[in-house]
């Protein structure tokens, strides 16, 4: 059991492909960290840096507050399980999830009560016996897991194990598997690509893009709090609303103007980012969840309403993701509908201006009855707008 | 009219069952049982010229010097009326065949194990390690081995008589690996580059060393690879007559292939029968190996250690 320790590390692979840059992460001990990020962001790069399979170009890596850049990985004492598993074809599962024990000289009788241990935490108890070829892809996983647990290694690094299982064995694992190294208190890495496994697994989710650290908090505040636009768009599913718009003030009021739609700024909202006072008279992105979207009326009171026409409606039973248009400037940051949503929606031609229209989503109780093609007039929840800056991608606050 | 009563009984049955039958194999299944007759037709005649040669080789063997004499020509017919292993008792007592085979043993089983393991740990560094001018080194490997074979003998046996190394069957071996060390090589590396690196990444950090990793996991996993360039190479040792012939001198140091040619030679006559059972001695490793190498060689070997 022991903390690993990211700092400053680099990676740039002989073709000067830089992979990973100056990437700093703490894994505290007992934690289970996730790195997530589309794919080619480096994740996969930096786990094996940590494993000793891959050579690091810059900064340290500490496990236990050992440096290790230049131990092997079978002096880390860490454990891999990797995204094709890798299982050993020409050995039984047993003789598989044994033999690190058997390269380290354990007596037979040793590795034979934790290879059963380990057989029953993962319930492969009746597979011992067979070879890998037999098995399905979920007992595959299982194998892998039983391997990287039987060791009881200082950390758990794990690249996208989940990935190869069908949705439901791997809503099913991920529970298994968190509820595993959380019984286990081992830090762990876990590298997905998966935004809804890192939200779910993770003690705290590290995002990453391009080799770059864009934020690494507890799953909550990275979805309340996005540090950026990049992590604002990959985080959440569907993905937030981004447009760009226009922040005026005036006689005390902030507003911003998306189209011909103007939202006042609740002053809650200015308190806790003071510096949107100096982004007067100046385009920002405006971010809204889906969630914080509702289908209702314009009221003399409540003048800030988007009004949008639906164009495509998903029944989930617990809820309608109602997708649609509006007057705007649709803002659609790297990261985002990393789940390929909206890209089958046709594609506004706008005549110019402010006639462009832009996609958005919105989550609403199914009770209300809404039509493809219906106009309706969306509520936003102001108190949890989001702002960033244009040019930087940064969120406004103070 | 005494049968009709038992035979309308058996025949009850069938209006119901033979049209059912009928209707099921035709027409289709006519003309299946048709092409899949042509099908074992041509195999049977492929097989019958493949192996008639060695039936003739086994026959003859099995043939007296007597009979072996009256029958030149296959007058003894097909197969001869009296068979004796007199010929292999011949080659064992008379002729002292025991020695050769050994002879050829040793050469061969030398090169294949020398062969297996430089061969494995060259194209495992060829296949994993990041060598400069990889390829390049593997394309010349490769055209080493298809040297031609009389093209070598000449230096070759200038180079071992100032070395002193002629009429010595250990020097062969040096000759043989020439041979069966680049194939092996090149065998080996390609099969070695399509194991998933992750595989080996796997062991690395499970806690083997490279060379455990190499003994533990990938030469298991190759199997058939390591198979087919011991199989290559014993045969290659096992079979050669030009080297062997071109660096021997003294019987006692003769391999089989060598020695056969001598063995039916008397004065005036060569006696097949002798030369023919020395052949059926030395097929049997070969056929033995190739039977081993059958249930060893199966495809996918590698299946199930990744993804589902
Ligand atoms: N051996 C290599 N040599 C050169 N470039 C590499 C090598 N391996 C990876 N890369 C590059 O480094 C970048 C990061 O790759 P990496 O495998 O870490 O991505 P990843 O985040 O794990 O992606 P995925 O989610 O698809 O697995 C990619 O642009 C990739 O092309
Ligand atoms: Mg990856």
């Amino acid at each position: 059991m022991a903390t690993i320790e990211l700092d400053h590390v680099t990676k740039v692979y002989p073709n000067k492909n830089q992979a990973v840059s100056d990437l700093s992460l703490d894994v505290a001990d007992g934690e289970f960290m996730v790195l997530v990020g589309p794919s080619g962001c480096g994740k996969t790069t930096a786990l094996r840096m940590v494993a000793g399979l891959e050579e690091i170009s810059g900064g340290t890596v500490r496990i236990g507050g050992r440096v290790v850049n230049d131990l092997s990985p079978k002096e880390r004492d860490v454990a891999m399980v990797f995204q094709n598993y890798a299982l050993y074809p020409h050995m039984t599962v047993a003789e598989n999830i044994g033999f690190s024990l058997k390269l380290r000289h354990l007596d037979k009788a040793e590795i034979n009560r934790r290879v059963q241990e380990a057989a029953q935490t993962l319930g492969l108890e009746g597979m011992l016996n067979v070879k890998p070829a037999s098995l399905s892809g979920g007992q595959r996983q299982r194998v892998a897991m039983g391997r990287a647990l039987v060791r009881e290694p200082a950390v758990f690094l794990m690249d996208e194990p989940l990935s190869n299982l069908d949705a439901k064995l791997r809503v099913q694992m991920r529970a298994e598997v968190s509820r595993l190294q959380r019984r286990l208190g081992v830090a762990t890495l876990y590298v997905t690509h998966d935004q809804i496994e890192a939200m779910t697994m993770g003690d705290r989710v590290a995002v990453l893009a391009h080799g770059v650290l864009q934020q690494c908090e507890a799953p909550q505040t990275l979805y309340d709090h996005p540090a950026n636009l990049f992590v604002a768009a990959f985080i959440g599913s569907p993905a937030m609303n981004i447009y760009q718009g226009g922040l005026e003030s005036d006689d005390g009021q902030v507003a911003v103007r998306l189209g011909d739609q103007r939202i006042v700024v609740p002053p809650s909202e200015l308190k806790e980012r003071p510096a949107l006072a100096q982004y007067g008279g100046r385009q920002v992105a405006v971010g809204i969840r889906p969630e914080h979207l509702a289908v209702g009326h314009e009221l003399p009171d409540n003048p800030s309403v988007l009004h949008a026409e639906i164009d495509l409606l998903e029944s989930l039973g617990a809820e309608v993701i109602v997708h649609f248009r509006i007057k705007a400037d649709h803002i659609r940051p790297e990261g985002a509908a990393a789940e390929g949503e909206d890209q089958t929606l046709p594609l506004a031609i706008g005549a110019g201006g402010s006639d462009k229209t832009a996609p958005g989503v919105a989550r609403v109780d199914p009770r209300v009855q809404l039509k493809v093609g219906q106009s309706v007039t969306l509520v936003p929840d102001t108190e949890h707008l989001q702002f960033f800056d244009l040019e930087t991608g940064a969120t406004i606050t103070s | 009219m005494a049968t009709s009563p038992a035979r309308t009984a058996l025949a009850a049955p069938a209006p119901s069952a033979v049209p059912a039958v009928h209707r099921w194999r035709s027409p289709r299944g006519r003309r299946h049982l048709g092409s899949q007759l042509l099908f074992y037709l041509a195999v049977a005649v492929v097989v019958l010229i493949a192996l008639f040669p060695f039936f003739w080789i086994l026959r003859t063997s099995l043939e007296s010097n007597s009979e072996f004499v009256q029958g030149v020509g296959g007058a003894n017919g097909l197969i001869p009326a009296h068979l004796t292993l007199s010929s292999y008792i011949d080659d064992f007592t008379q002729l002292h065949f025991l020695t050769p085979l050994i002879n050829s043993a040793i050469v061969a089983l030398a090169t294949t194990v020398v062969t297996v393991v430089v061969a494995s740990l060259a194209g495992y560094a060829l296949a994993r390690l990041p060598i400069r001018g990889g390829g390049v080194i593997l394309t010349f490997v490769l055209l080493a081995g298809f040297f031609p074979v009389l093209a070598m003998v000449g230096p070759l046996f200038l180079l071992y008589r100032d070395f002193g190394l002629l009429d010595n069957i250990y020097p062969l071996i040096l000759t043989y690996l020439v041979y069966t060390l680049p194939l092996a090589t090149w065998l080996l590396r390609n099969f070695f580059a399509q194991i998933p690196k992750e595989l080996e990444e796997a062991a690395l950090v499970d806690g083997a060393s490279r060379l455990q990793t190499l003994r533990k996991v990938v030469i298991p996993v190759s199997v058939p690879a390591v198979f087919t360039a011991g199989i290559l190479s014993f045969i290659l040792a096992w079979n050669d007559f030009a080297f062997a012939l071109s660096f021997l001198d003294s019987p006692s140091h003769f391999t089989a292939p060598l020695a056969i040619v001598i063995f039916g030679q008397s004065q005036f006559q060569t006696f097949y029968n002798r030369i023919d059972a020395a052949v059926v001695v030395i097929t049997i490793p070969i056929a033995i190996l190739v039977l081993i190498a059958q249930r060893r060689i199966v495809s996918g070997l590698t299946a199930g250690s990744l993804k589902g």
